[in-house]
């Protein structure tokens, strides 16, 4: 399929790939709507984004109840914080997930708190299944396309893949990834822009 | 060009992997140097990339009437300044233009 097609035949979070830069002046100007207190604007971002933002809740979490609590958090602090984005220092989505993994953070944080005062406790979690057909969001996204992506990230080296997902997912500075590692700081961060650099590179039609 | 350890240091700030000083001095150089917010808006796109890695999940149709009274009844609770200082939208286009 043609990417023009393709991109005809998507739903809402396509532009998140798709069409970058129009998709980020858009969603910019939501946040300055969301930041007047314009709900309708809230609305709209959230058609935009919230499959996304609860995917990665979800993965990093594992719990779809907690990742709907989190996406509830996130956009009351979008709501709360739009006035703060700034343009100089990043684009939309990426902030609003900055804003969804630490929040995942703090959960995964409390959930650690909770488990260790109730000592022998369990911490049901609930696991989703994830059975392609039924959860996958073929409304937003070509499957063709997300598996370029998803195979563009598996030919990264696996130590600059883990050190990425540890910060990405796990929220973790470079010094915590070192240390979890074991490696030296240097070693990492090194790791990291070669990582970083080469996904850039191999993406660089959707970036 | 962009010197190896800025890259580093970007390639960091993209992953949210920067803190503190670091991160508030990274910042200052983002904002003095157009080439590198380029290459910092490149690399946090690909960050966002790695958020459609993950199986993609269609959060329930309810979430999003719940989001939406969430954020209505707290900010009717609240007395909020509309328009607060730090607001910063560099890039946007002008409203009133």
């Amino acid at each position: 399929m043609g990417r023009a097609n393709w991109a005809s035949s998507c739903g809402r979070t396509h532009q998140v790939m798709l069409e970058p830069k129009s998709a980020e002046q858009h969603q910019t100007e939501l946040l300055r709507r969301i930041a007047a207190q314009d709900h309708q604007a809230l609305a709209d971002l959230y058609d935009q984004l919230s499959g996304p933002l609860f995917s990665t809740a979800i993965h990093i979490l594992g719990d779809q109840r907690e990742a709907e609590e989190v996406i509830q958090d996130v956009f009351v602090q979008i709501w709360n914080r739009a006035a703060s984005f700034d343009s100089e220092l990043g684009v939309p989505f990426h902030w609003t997930l900055g804003i969804t993994r630490h929040r995942c953070i703090d959960y995964l944080r409390a959930r650690q708190r909770r488990t260790r005062l109730l000592d022998d406790a369990t911490t049901e979690t609930e696991i989703l299944s994830r059975p392609a057909a039924s959860t996958s969001a073929h409304d937003a996204l070509s499957e063709g396309e997300l598996a370029r992506v998803r195979a563009t990230v598996q030919t990264l080296p696996p130590d600059q893949k883990q050190a990425i997902e540890l910060a990405f997912f796990g929220g973790m500075t470079h010094q915590e990834i070192a240390e979890t590692l074991g490696e030296p700081l240097g070693t990492i961060k090194a790791r990291i822009r070669r990582g970083m650099i080469k996904l850039k590179e191999s993406l660089k039609a959707y970036v | 060009m962009i010197p190896e350890q800025q890259q580093e240091r970007a390639s960091l700030y993209a992953l949210d992997a920067l803190a503190g000083a670091e991160r508030d001095a990274f910042e200052r150089e983002l904002r003095a140097s157009n080439e590198l917010r380029i290459f910092v808006r490149e690399l946090q796109r690909s960050a966002g990339l790695l958020a459609m890695t993950v199986p993609q999940i269609r959060p329930p149709q309810e979430l999003r009437s719940k989001v939406l009274e969430r954020v209505k009844s707290e900010s009717d609770a609240k007395t909020t300044d509309t328009n607060p200082a730090g607001f910063r939208f560099a890039d946007a286009a002008d409203p009133s233009g």
